[in-house]
């Protein structure tokens, strides 16, 4: 499973959204997490993000969307989103 | 030699009081009355005089001049507030002799106070007319002022009433003291419009990207210089904004219509967002079109670039203009509808650029937050879009109750009576 972050440099909600993907991406040690910037990064156009930054997409094994969360959002409903998804491996 | 000049200066006076003691000598007192014809508070004061003082004072010529339709009757207010030394900040303005009564208030006792007055003047055979002198109605007036005739006369014992009333508009801020609400309402609107148009921050993302390139530079030093121009700039625009719409106000005068049409896109704003604060479910970014974002990056990293600092700043001049006129389009109702209340209030140009600041100041506050938070950790910190999504709603709200009384009660606008 991978969790992806798309935020943008200008963007104060990514900027508060920080420290909270942080202590998620700390408490999944083994669950892959990438942070992508929305004008820096060209795996963006991956990704159908919509118009609402930030944007935390949930993948499988085989890179399928599973989930996803969108704005600012607490840190347990991240977990919560992850832990729907989640077996431990 | 001071002795003697009081002792002739009170016999002066005891020879003029003399027939004001056994009978009430009845001159002919001069009121100079400007008034603005959309003026609540200058109808309610002509009401008391037409009611109240004009048939029992055969005695008083009352002049009036209206200051909204006539660029004269402006000339000779200026005149008047000159001829007395002070600063007048809005309608009617009723000169007697000496004295003048700024706003008209049944609460404040008013029309009673003004009464008072020409109780007084009609009492003394001449007495100094400045105002008179000063705008050609009288050709020379007394020498004695309002306070001289009230302590010769000892007159003044019931001005206490007035203070009384007074002190019910005074309350008692910690660490500020005893303020009177009156002149507390507009600060007070400054604040809150000011704060909650800032929370909808429609040209931060610039600031924020600015400053994290500049923190990738690390120097401290420019960063500050940077950013504070960048803010000072988007002040300057609001502030021109703010300006060009009193001046329109100010030219075309507060009408009907342009009430109307005020109200009306005080309404639709306030529709507009109370509708954005139900449709916003994800508080976050809303994503600036590429185009925009595109040209914002390149004009900032053409100036971080730049060798020369002059250069660099002119830079961020021109995005800041170009930026906050892009996005006064986002914002621009609260600072119209407040620019419009100013211009109701008729204040002096000092007051003027003290609301003004006061409202762009809050305006800045998530700005001047992020930026200083910033210059003192070299961290970037974002503030909560959910400021945003409330302010949405309190701003929204607030246009709608400004909208209303704009088009039902202008009066309840007009703070500063």
């Amino acid at each position: 499973m991978k969790v992806i972050r798309i935020s943008a440099v200008w963007c104060p909600s990514c900027l508060v959204m920080k420290s909270r993907f942080d202590a998620v991406e700390e408490k999944y040690p083994d669950i892959e997490f990438k942070t992508y910037d929305i004008d820096f990064d060209e795996e963006v156009a991956s990704f159908d993000v919509g118009n609402i930054l930030p944007a935390f997409i949930l993948l499988d094994d085989s890179n399928i969307e599973i989930d996803r969360l969108i704005g600012e959002k607490k840190t347990e409903e991240i977990m919560q989103m992850i832990e729907k998804h989640y077996i431990k491996e | 030699m001071k002795v003697i000049k009081r002792i002739i200066f009170i016999l002066i006076l005891a020879v003029l009081f003399m027939p004001f003691k056994a009978n009430a000598v009845n001159n002919v007192v001069n009121m100079y009355l400007f008034y603005r014809s959309d003026c609540p508070h200058c109808a309610a004061l002509e009401e008391y005089l037409e009611k109240e003082i004009i048939p029992n004072y055969s005695n008083l010529k009352i002049y009036k001049y209206d200051v909204l339709t006539s660029s004269e009757s402006r000339e000779l207010m200026n005149k008047a507030e000159e001829a007395l030394g002070e600063t007048v900040t809005s309608v009617p303005y009723t000169v007697i002799g000496t004295k003048s009564f700024v706003g008209y208030s049944e609460t404040l006792m008013t029309g009673p106070a003004i009464k008072e007055v020409i109780d007084t003047y009609s009492k003394v055979a001449s007495y100094k007319d400045p105002v008179g002198e000063a705008i050609n109605v009288v050709d020379k007036s007394g020498t004695l002022t309002y306070d001289d005739i009230v302590n010769a006369g000892d007159n003044g014992n019931d001005n206490g009433n007035n203070s009384k009333n007074e002190e019910e508009y005074i309350i008692d801020i910690p660490f500020i003291g005893a303020v009177s609400t009156k002149t507390l309402s507009l600060p007070i609107v400054s604040i809150v419009i000011g704060a909650i148009d800032g929370f909808n921050p429609c040209a931060m993302w610039v600031l924020i990207f600015l400053i994290s390139t500049l923190i990738g530079m690390k120097d401290r030093k420019k960063m500050f210089i940077i950013g504070i121009t960048f803010l000072l700039t988007s002040a300057i625009i609001y502030l021109f904004f703010m300006l060009m719409w009193i001046s329109v106000v100010n030219f075309i005068g507060t009408v009907w219509w342009l009430k109307l049409i005020i109200g009306l896109i005080a309404l639709a704003g306030g529709y507009l967002n109370v509708r954005a604060f139900i449709k916003t479910k994800d508080t976050g970014c809303e994503i600036v079109d590429e185009q925009k974002r595109k040209k914002v990056f390149n004009k900032i990293k053409a100036f971080t670039k730049e060798k020369s600092f002059i250069l660099a700043l002119l830079g961020v001049v021109t995005l800041a203009i170009s930026v906050n006129f892009i996005e006064l389009t986002c914002s621009a109702g609260l600072p119209a509808i407040f620019a419009n209340i100013l211009a109701m209030n008729e204040l002096s140009t000092l007051e003027y650029a003290l609301y003004m600041f006061l409202y762009i100041l809050f305006f800045l506050i998530d700005d001047l937050i992020v930026f200083i938070i910033a210059m003192t950790t070299l961290k970037l910190t974002g503030v909560s879009n959910k400021y945003s999504k409330y302010s949405h709603l309190i701003g929204g709200i607030l246009m709608l109750i400004i909208g209303l009384l704009m088009l039902f009660k202008p009066e309840w606008l007009m703070f500063n009576f």
